[in-house]
């Protein structure tokens, strides 16, 4: 294919995803549920961290609940891109078209990446005034382009545990979904910090999203931080590398055996 | 086939088919496994009655989400399975078979939270004291039968929507917010906290706590009686109007 055609596919991959996330997430669904859920997640977990450690615990839940908002879309929405071809019987068809699976998922996940940030966005702005916080907020907006990164990081992590809930029992995308959210909840430092459990904390280094927020808590403090920042990147690309090896495995055994669940 | 066989019938049906899938290990475990670490790890280590608060906050929060998430379900389901149109022509009087599901729907995911938490507790060795166990065991039937009611009429209401999933998730953390589980009311603003009053599920923490000090707040389990007979209500006059759109307007489809 030449240059041209690949973007030529690409952007049809990128105009389904949009209408399919639309048609399962119509704007009217989306701004009356969705994203005041996100607005009112955020502004629990932030309260719960005033209620907990007073004002400090307030703009450190607050700093942590941004992101567990960005992992509801990443993480917990993600599971949908690949699950709709299970639903759908649609698998064999894209497994022998011309684009690459992981590619072609990517792109298509591009507008639940895009409400993430979105989302994030409007939570930093919203929650931060509601619960006075507008020195903190208008820190964290200047900070935004890590919040994005988390988006990018996490949404790679996201597709490369879909691919489990893609080929595994029925309902194991609920499990994945759910459970990739409640580790960033529990283990990323999203809201607890680091050092109060050792296993956590292991768990948590492997984790999108916990190194970039050590890098947006360090430079609030005026900390080091370009390392945390760097490791987030490497993590990112870590899951990245984990889901294009996943899917393309499977497909390859599907192609193979010509038996899948998917199908 | 006696009222109570009807409903014990259908609540065992349910939790067989909560128990097909997996979403009951989310609501029984991963949620409030979750929500006890960041209570008992994010600052100070809650013990004695404060330990006491945030366990049965936090049975009550996943008690939340799994009539949320399973009760109010149950009837977009059956449509998806093809099976509403017998459960709501059938001998048996529907509302009853329906309160059974809703009452099975949660039930599961309540027991296997109940066990998530003691085995949290323990394994973080934090004791928790309960001086009036009959009234705390009292206080959680009154709970779970709380929930039931709320998902009697939450079903309804799911069925008249493809977007029961968005609804479901948009309806849990008002609640959350409101019924002062985790959060004191004070923390609220003073325009939002009447609508705390509604929830029963705090007038039910307010109850469990206080028969967990060993002075049983019987005020408050009132309320959560009344406040169940309201959605009781709720939940049958909306199960009427969808029976009324089925086969008077003809507007609904069963499947």
């Amino acid at each position: 294919m030449s240059w041209a055609e690949w973007w030529w596919r690409l952007a049809l991959v990128a105009r389904i995803g949009e209408r399919e996330h639309r048609a399962a997430n119509p704007w009217r669904i989306s701004l009356t549920t969705t994203w005041p859920r996100s607005l009112l997640q955020c502004l629990f977990f932030t309260v719960l961290g005033r209620v907990l450690g007073g004002e400090p615990g307030q703009a450190y839940a607050f700093i942590g609940s941004i992101a567990i908002v960005i992992a509801l879309f990443t993480l917990g929405e993600m599971c949908d891109v690949p699950m709709r071809d299970r639903w759908s019987a649609t698998f064999y068809r894209l497994r022998s078209g011309r684009i690459p699976v992981p590619m072609l998922y990517a792109v298509r996940a591009w507008p639940i990446v895009a409400e993430a940030a979105l989302v994030g966005l409007c939570c930093t702005i919203v929650v931060g005034l509601l619960t006075g916080q507008g020195e903190l907020t208008l820190q964290l907006l200047t900070l935004f382009p890590v919040y994005l990164l988390l988006v990018f990081t996490s949404a790679a992590a996201g597709l490369a545990a879909a691919a489990v809930g893609l080929f595994g029992r029925a309902g194991a995308d609920v499990i994945i979904a759910n459970l990739g959210l409640y580790l960033i909840i529990a283990a990323s430092g999203a809201l607890i910090p680091p050092g109060r459990l050792g296993w956590l904390d292991t768990l948590g280094a492997v984790l999108p999203m916990s190194h970039g927020l050590r890098a947006i808590r360090g430079q609030l403090a005026g900390q080091p931080w370009l390392i945390e920042l760097l490791l987030e990147v490497v993590i990112g690309a870590c899951w990245a590398a984990a889901g294009i090896v996943a899917y393309s495995v499977l497909v390859s055994r599907v192609r193979r055996t010509d038996h899948d669940k998917v199908t | 086939m006696a009222v109570t066989e009807v409903f014990v019938t259908s609540a065992r049906h349910q939790m067989a088919v909560v128990r097909a899938h997996p979403l009951f290990l989310v609501l029984g475990i991963l949620q409030p496994l979750a929500l006890l670490l960041v209570m008992f790890f994010a600052r100070n280590r809650p013990i004695g009655a404060q330990a006491t608060a945030i366990a049965t906050a936090v049975l009550l929060m996943s008690y939340w989400g799994a009539t949320v998430w399973q009760g109010a379900g149950i009837l977009r389901r059956e449509r998806s399975n093809g099976t509403l149109g017998a459960s709501m022509r059938g001998v048996r009087s529907p509302v009853l078979v329906l309160a059974g599901k809703s009452l099975g729907a949660t039930l599961l995911p309540a027991l296997l939270t109940a066990a998530t938490v003691a085995t949290t507790l323990a394994l973080l060795r934090t004791p928790v004291t309960i001086a009036a166990p009959g009234w705390y065991l009292l206080g959680l039937v009154s709970a779970i039968l709380s929930g039931t009611a709320m998902g009697l009429l939450l079903c309804s209401l799911f069925l008249l929507t493809r977007f029961g999933p968005q609804l479901a998730s948009a309806l849990l953390y008002p609640v959350f917010l409101l019924a002062g589980l985790l959060i004191p009311p004070d923390f609220l603003p003073p325009a939002v906290r009447w609508l705390g009053w509604f929830v029963s599920l705090r007038w039910a923490q307010q109850f469990l706590v206080s028969a967990a000090g060993g002075a049983p707040d019987l005020g408050s389990l009132g309320l959560v009686g009344i406040l169940t007979c309201g959605y009781i209500i709720g939940g049958v006059a909306a199960f009427r109007r969808i029976d009324h759109l089925v086969r008077s307007r003809g507007n609904l489809e069963l499947g």
